[in-house]
């Protein structure tokens, strides 16, 4: 950590018994564009401000989505099917044809829910193991954003795979997750586009369920600093929101230890105004309700990245902009869907049993020593966060709070 | 009095010498550990009060006005009101606030508007919907203190009740709905003659024999049972002012038009075409249990909250769509889904104007009720339930202003329940529970 004489008074820090109070006011009041992280290795860092005194920052996370080069290049063979449209083509093309007449629609769907569903009770989407789907096409363009998790190659415990490189020429990206689920539906448009998870994911942490906060703390500058301590958390409190949608500046949020939240401590550097974490297990909050009593959100679901890490640009306008990456067990990647069971196959139409085989074919980590499979695979999430005061009840002593330490969800 | 508790247990009294008994309910102590004026009349002319509700929301860029205050803009989809809108309040951006409660899709908002809290359970209700709250206050001089109404069938489609897991169910279709109303019981309040019916004399004079043990009752069993007894004991009263209302020669009402002959029996289904039709004479049918002071509460339900209608002949239902359907980024929204939305607020449409079209005096049945419609989501295909849509239509009897879009600012969805009570006439300062917990009245709308 190094003094930084330049430092100007933009925020404030005290604290209060029992809690550090963290703080950070915007350096600018721009507005801001849910764009892409567009700084490539050895491009200068733009003009940024001095750090607060005290040097602490925090951030509350607005866009958590996947990242998705668009273009139908990407995918020449167009989205992926639905699970309807799965099934006919299991069929021969006569009676294709004869299927897909409207007459014969109730026939249709009588079949096709069936085809969901397993003579043992078991649906493809509770229990999408059981099932043998071709996965689906994967994404067929070089381009793809992430973060480079091997270094170029895969360790001892990772699998062989193709790397892409980013839009803005970051080589060795490592995001499997994105090759193999690009092509959904949920993922990119017809049009090419960002699809409806990049708009739908929003209320999650709008809403208080999903909310992340991010405190830097001992930051001498955001150029360049060798040692920063990183608190990536969860929060219960609601963003405030102006009427575009977009999360207001300066809101104050609260991180406790109230299960199931999370508290990641990370440790970080500051280069050329990016910043980037050393590897480690990230545990946050991603909880799904459909799966009613038997699956009460919060029970068991949660994005885990192992081997997680962070790179994010500061920008002159205050925000963060970047990717958080890392090695997601593969079941975790279909959790939503394998929670809302047959609903998912019969009335969203998705094929949970291609998805796995999607996954399980382009999993490029945590290789199991006996079966020589990679049960993880890498992922990146686009990450856009705007300042915010963030109080950090947990932290007062130091200590990691009952609740802090990462979950820990088995490979499946 | 005292009680030897047995699940056997009735309430029992004697009247003409006869002995007569009263069933008691399910009490835990039964169970193990685990366990303005008429011109007829000179009568004050009753205030109604009743919901509509649909299901799956709206495409919020396509529905919600986005300027506050009267007069506001119709986008595509709110546009058939137009003709209405004097009469219409929108109300929009109120959040629902879960407090760490699931938001179990297409259950947890519905629930949550109606009661203030957040549902921590999969089926009923978190606690007493505000329509029955109202019904205590406005309901209970008339035959029914509230009639439910599912228009897509599924008595079970209900978001009324006392909370506890109960849920008023609904009456599904029209040929029942007019037995209801209009067959065993029914008194022309327009009628000549009126004749006191021998067996609703007999029901009545049953309760009051055994008024007595009742109070005992309650004297003899602990504080858990004696809020089952409330909720039993409050029934019956209910029950007894019903009967009372029948036992009293009902006022002649200007605009009461009993149907002369049962509606057909008719198919009930998802299908789009038939729930139109069924709630078209089902809005028939309750307008006039309205005009006829049958009831003064009600609530119908357009269709479910993960909405099973389909079009004529296909097995696709509009909750599929919403889900299935590709969201187009150039039109911003899914087409075939939205093909139902029409259709929801084409039946909204009809049945604010079925209202609208009977006179009352100088005013209509519209302008003397205030109907609540709402939706489950704000946008279905992600479930989300901050923002849910809501209108009001018709004044109350003038205790509420109309024609304005009243923006929650993402406030909680409780102040519209809160307000609502409060212009009909129930004493309430707050109301929610936790983080929709809240005394801030939209005193923009109480006139």
């Amino acid at each position: 950590m190094t003094a930084n004489p330049h430092r100007r008074r933009i925020a404030i820090a005290g604290a209060m018994a029992g809690a550090t109070l963290l703080a950070l006011a915007a350096a600018t009041g721009l507005p801001h564009r849910a764009t892409t992280p567009a700084r490539a290795e050895g491009t200068a860092a733009p003009a940024l401000p001095a750090p607060p005194p005290g040097g602490v920052l925090a951030f509350v996370v607005q866009d958590f989505v996947p990242p998705v080069v668009p273009g139908m290049d990407a995918c020449p063979h167009g989205t992926a099917p639905r699970l309807r449209e799965i099934y006919l083509r299991t069929l021969p093309e006569a009676e294709q044809a004869r299927l897909r007449l409207k007459e014969n629609e109730k026939e249709l769907t009588r079949l096709w829910h069936a085809y969901a569903l397993g003579a043992d009770g078991s649906n493809i989407c509770s229990q999408p193991d059981r099932f043998q789907h071709a996965p689906f096409p994967p994404v067929e363009s070089k381009l793809g954003y992430g973060l480079d998790l091997d270094g170029g190659k895969p360790g001892k415990d990772g699998c062989a795979h193709a790397e892409f490189e980013s839009p803005t020429g970051i080589q060795g990206v490592d995001n499997q997750e994105y090759r193999a689920l690009g092509c959904q539906p949920e993922i990119r448009g017809p049009d090419g586009n960002g699809g409806d998870a990049l708009t739908g994911m929003k209320q999650f942490h709008t809403s208080g369920e999903w909310t992340q906060v991010i405190v830097l703390k001992g930051v001498d500058s955001l150029v360049d600093d060798p040692d920063v301590e990183v608190i990536y958390a969860n929060t219960a409190d609601r963003p405030e929101i102006d009427s575009k949608g977009q999360f207001l500046r300066g809101v104050s949020f609260t991180v406790n230890d109230t299960a199931p939240r999370h508290r990641n401590v990370l440790h970080g550097r500051i280069h050329n105004g990016v910043l980037t974490t050393d590897p480690a297990d990230i545990a946050l909050a991603e909880t799904w309700g459909q799966g009613g009593a038997r699956d009460i959100r919060g029970n068991r679901s949660q994005y885990h990245y192992r081997q997680g890490r962070l790179r994010l640009e500061f920008q002159p306008d205050g925000t963060l902009r970047g990717m958080i990456g890392g090695y997601r067990p593969i079941f975790d990647v279909i959790t939503s869907g394998s929670l809302g069971g047959a609903g998912t196959a019969v009335v969203a139409g998705i094929d949970c049993a291609a998805q796995l085989a999607s996954l399980r074919q382009y999993a490029d980590g945590g290789r199991d020593p006996k079966t020589g499979q990679c049960t993880t695979i890498s992922s990146a999430m686009r990450i856009l966060a705007v300042p915010a005061f963030v109080t950090d009840l947990t932290a007062a002593d130091g200590s990691t709070p009952k609740h802090a330490a990462p979950n820990r969800s088995p490979a499946r | 009095m005292a009680f030897d508790l047995s699940r056997r247990t009735a309430l029992k009294g004697l009247m003409r010498g006869a002995a007569v008994t009263v069933g008691l309910p399910l009490l835990d102590c039964f169970l193990d550990g685990n366990g303005v004026a008429l011109a007829a009349t000179g009568s004050q002319v009753p205030v109604r009060f009743g919901t509509w509700f649909w299901g799956l929301g709206v495409n919020p860029n396509r529905w919600f006005p986005s300027v506050a205050g009267k007069n506001y803009e119709l986008k595509p989809e709110l546009a058939p009101i137009r003709e209405l809108q004097p009469k219409i309040n929108v109300l929009g951006n109120f959040n629902v606030l879960l407090d760490g409660a699931p938001n179990l899709p297409h259950t947890s908002g519905g629930p949550a508007i109606r009661t203030g809290r957040a549902l921590t359970a999969d089926r009923g209700l978190p606690g007493e919907s505000f329509d029955v709250t109202i019904g205590d206050r406005i309901g209970t001089r008339t035959r029914f203190r509230s009639l439910e109404v599912s228009a897509i069938g599924d008595p079970r489609n209900s978001l009324s009740g006392r909370g506890g897991g109960n849920l008023n169910p609904s009456e599904t279709s029209p040929a029942g709905l007019y037995a209801r109303i209009f067959g065993t019981g029914f008194k022309d309040p327009n009628s000549a003659s009126f004749t006191p019916d021998p067996q609703v004399m007999a029901r009545r004079s049953v309760l009051s024999a055994v008024a007595e043990q009742r109070q005992a009752l309650d004297a003899a069993v602990g504080a858990a049972d004696r809020q089952k007894l409330d909720q039993y004991y409050t029934a019956i009263r209910q029950l007894e002012n019903q009967l009372d209302v029948e036992l009293t020669r009902p006022e002649p009402l200007q605009a009461c038009v009993v149907p002369r002959k049962a509606p057909p029996n008719v198919p009930v289904n998802g299908e789009i075409e038939t729930v139109m039709l069924n709630h078209q004479m089902m809005t028939d049918l309750l307008v006039m249990a309205l005009a006829c002071d049958q009831t003064r509460v009600f609530n119908m339900m357009f269709n479910n909250g993960a909405s099973s209608l389909t079009r004529i002949g296909s097995t696709v239902t509009h909750h599929q769509l919403t889900h299935e359907e590709v969201l187009d980024n150039k039109l911003g929204y899914q087409p075939e889904a939205t093909y139902f939305l029409t259709k929801i607020m084409e039946a909204w449409v009809y049945f604010v104007k079925a209202l609208d079209s009977v006179k009352e005096g100088d005013r209509t049945l519209l302008d003397n009720t205030l109907v609540f419609a709402h939706s489950e989501t704000e946008f279905a295909k992600f479930h989300t339930i901050d923002n849910i849509p809501m209108m009001t239509a018709g004044s109350g009897g003038g205790r509420i202003h109309t024609g304005i879009y009243i923006d929650g600012q993402g406030t909680p969805v409780s102040r519209v329940g809160l307000t609502l009570q409060q212009a009909m006439g129930v004493a309430v300062d707050k109301w929610g529970t936790k983080s929709m917990e809240t005394n801030r009245t939209l005193t923009e709308l109480v006139a």
